[in-house]
């Protein structure tokens, strides 16, 4: 019942809440908050439902065995069954909210990268656009690794060929 | 006194195949019953029911006096393919089914399985650092550490080859002498059926039914190279051989040990 509401509020670009959002939670850091937070959430949701979909029957089976409870099983079996391919949509997720950083502080700021960006159009000054393409290049880098870094412990039992590409 | 009741049982899916018809089997406290026959002769269909994986169309399944209505605490299988968890490591694979005891005797049963299956010293690997034959030794110690009255077993060797068969028979028979519970094994070996079995069901298929139950009266350890190993091997091979027949055609005479023509 849930996911065909989900599916629903998905088919809105997440810009489209914007004027909303500012008419609601003011034009400050709220705002642009609420927007990242539901630009990013629908393409992780997707990764992760997709994933619980395509859990294998067999493991699940192996629960029913030993009588394992909705939320045992969903703990034990399920969870650790889609961890990587969560952990895989939060990076793509993580790169997503940089951009709609850049498209909340474009729509309206007085400070931040997305704000530097505009500026450097109106000033005509490339450098400034160049800047802020290269902080964003770096921010996102280093968002990016921290994340491989803090998850890797949890996935070391994966039987893949390699551990990173 | 019979562990496992199974009484008229029947199975039709809904799509309208009859898997299984009028099967009634007793399976007495400690014995192990083999069952073979040919392909859509239900065996898989029986385990399934018998674990309350699946629910039967007719009849009714036993452990213990208590009738059989999902998966039951004392009823264990080993499936086919290992199936085992790729997160966790050997040794909580093995103590999956015991969440509900307290920590020391989990310890305990998961160090004493993991040393009758001969991997003592493989606790903290992962799955995907053992070979296929460890595996499925991680699956069986994974259903005897629950202590079931009843354990299934579904052509648990047959990905195997068959060095690690003889050695994982070996590895089975250890575990049984433990606590000795009742095991039904489906597999399609007839060797390994007259090796482990004290009784060895032949299954008909279309739809699958009981077709004639061999008893094997041989001392264990068996010897496969003796006589009598050999003239039970026969007599169910023939046996076999005969429920894969049709059942209008006339019977040719045949000579006794035809059966070890059947390969």
């Amino acid at each position: 019942m849930i996911d065909p509401s989900l599916q629903a509020l998905r088919a809105v670009p997440s810009i489209a809440w914007v004027p909303l959002f500012i008419l609601w939670l003011g034009i400050f850091e709220t705002s642009k908050i609420a927007l990242i937070a539901i630009g990013v959430f629908f393409p992780v949701y997707l990764g992760v439902a997709s994933a619980i979909i395509g859990i294998d029957r067999k493991l699940l089976e192996v629960g029913r065995i030993f009588r394992l409870s909705r939320f045992q099983t969903a703990r034990r079996i399920l969870l650790p069954a889609v961890l990587p391919v969560w952990l895989t949509a939060l990076r793509a997720g993580l790169g997503l909210g940089f951009m709609f950083v850049v498209a909340a502080e474009i729509m309206g700021a007085s400070e931040g990268l997305g704000y530097l960006l505009v500026d450097g159009q109106q000033m005509g000054r490339p450098d400034q656009i160049v800047g802020a393409i290269i902080a964003f290049a770096l921010l996102g880098k280093l968002a990016d690794t921290l994340l491989v870094l803090l998850t890797r412990p949890l996935l070391v039992w994966q039987d893949t060929a390699r551990a990173q590409l | 006194m019979s562990v496992l009741e199974i009484k008229h049982l029947g199975k039709t899916y809904s799509d309208g195949t009859r898997a299984l018809s009028d099967v009634s089997l007793d399976v007495g406290a400690g014995e192990i019953l083999g069952i073979v026959g040919g392909s859509g002769c239900g065996k898989t269909t029986l385990l399934r029911l018998v674990a309350g994986l699946d629910l039967p169309s007719e009849g009714f399944i036993s452990v213990g006096g208590e009738r059989i209505s999902g998966p039951h605490p004392s009823v264990g299988i080993v499936f086919q393919e290992p199936r085992l968890l790729p997160w966790l490591t050997v040794a909580d694979n093995v103590g999956f089914g015991l969440h509900h005891l307290p920590v020391a005797e989990r310890i305990n049963r998961i160090a004493n399985a993991l040393e009758r299956v001969g991997l003592a010293s493989y606790g903290k690997r992962w799955p995907r650092e053992l070979s296929g034959g460890q595996q499925q030794r991680v699956a069986i110690a994974r259903a005897f550490v629950a202590r079931p009255k009843v354990l299934l077993l579904d052509e648990p060797f047959s990905a195997l080859d068959a060095f690690t068969r003889a050695s994982l028979h070996e590895h089975l028979l250890l575990l049984w002498e433990q606590d000795k519970p009742t095991i039904v094994m489906v597999t399609h070996d007839v060797e390994e059926s007259v090796t482990l079995s004290d009784r060895v069901v032949v299954m008909k298929p279309h739809p699958g039914r009981v077709f004639e139950t061999i008893s094997v009266t041989l001392e264990r350890p068996r010897d496969h190279l003796s006589a009598p190993f050999e003239k039970v091997k026969r007599r169910i091979h023939a046996t076999l051989d005969r429920s894969m027949r049709p059942e209008n055609t006339p019977q040719t005479p045949r000579k006794s040990d035809s059966g070890a023509l059947w390969w």
